[in-house]
């Protein structure tokens, strides 16, 4: 019975799109975090219209 | 499972057109998130903003949902495969990333869209209409990546890949 060949290994391009991604997903959230970006998400659903009136203010 | 050549085809109309759609209308976001931070308090600023929230919803989100669906049923109807090539895998994640981007900013859109119809853009939102722009600029490039990888298709399997191709020759050969 003939062996699978080895498998050669992951190709330089799909490493580079791995840090160009990392890199990418680092600047996102260090953008967040600078501009309060994830408090204001937050932020979002209770200064939606109709949000007040909702929570009972 | 192999789609016919005439459904094949349709899949693949449905998911060029979809994600590259997608593209144009993330790059009239960020054009219109360049006027929203630029023109301050004008009514222009105003406009730019209650016209991203419509933009994202009646445009953004649908052609990106379709882009994600239309590109799983294409590789799964063709030899491609949806795990079995790297770019193949490369792309659903770079789609996956920008959905959950995506969605996950329709909040503070429409929190945008919200004060710029009522009267001012308060300027405590500066930040996040900071953001916007850096995510949208994001976004953009993201895509134009997935264009890319479509396009060029460059070489590379993964394990799966590789198993599931070789695994048949190995067991005909015994």
């Amino acid at each position: 019975m003939a062996d699978v060949p080895a498998y050669p290994g992951t190709p330089r391009w799909v490493k580079a799109l791995g840090l160009i991604s990392g890199a990418l997903l680092v600047v996102f959230v260090v953008v967040h975090l600078a501009g309060g970006g994830f408090r204001h998400h937050a932020h979002a659903v209770s200064e939606a219209p109709g949000a007040a009136e909702k929570a009972g203010h | 499972m192999a789609m016919a050549p005439g459904l094949r085809k349709l899949a693949l109309t449905a998911h060029v057109t979809s994600s590259v759609g997608w593209m144009g209308a993330v790059a009239c976001f960020l054009a219109l998130a360049v006027v929203g931070l630029t023109a301050g308090d004008d009514p222009a600023a105003r406009a730019a903003y209650v016209a991203m929230k419509t933009t994202t919803w009646a445009v953004i989100v649908p052609l990106c949902l379709a882009s994600l669906v239309t590109g799983v049923i294409e590789s799964l109807g063709t030899p491609w495969g949806l795990l079995r090539h790297d770019w193949v895998v490369a792309k659903l994640v770079l789609t996956l990333l920008a959905t959950v981007v995506l969605l996950a900013h329709t909040q503070p859109i429409g929190l945008l869209a919200h004060a710029a119809a009522r009267a001012t853009v308060p300027g405590d939102l500066h930040s996040i209409r900071i953001q916007l722009l850096v995510d949208a600029a994001a976004a953009l490039f993201v895509l134009l990546l997935a264009t890319v990888l479509a396009i060029y298709k460059p070489r590379g399997m993964t394990p799966y890949g590789w198993r599931k191709q070789h695994a048949p020759r190995a067991a005909t050969t015994c």
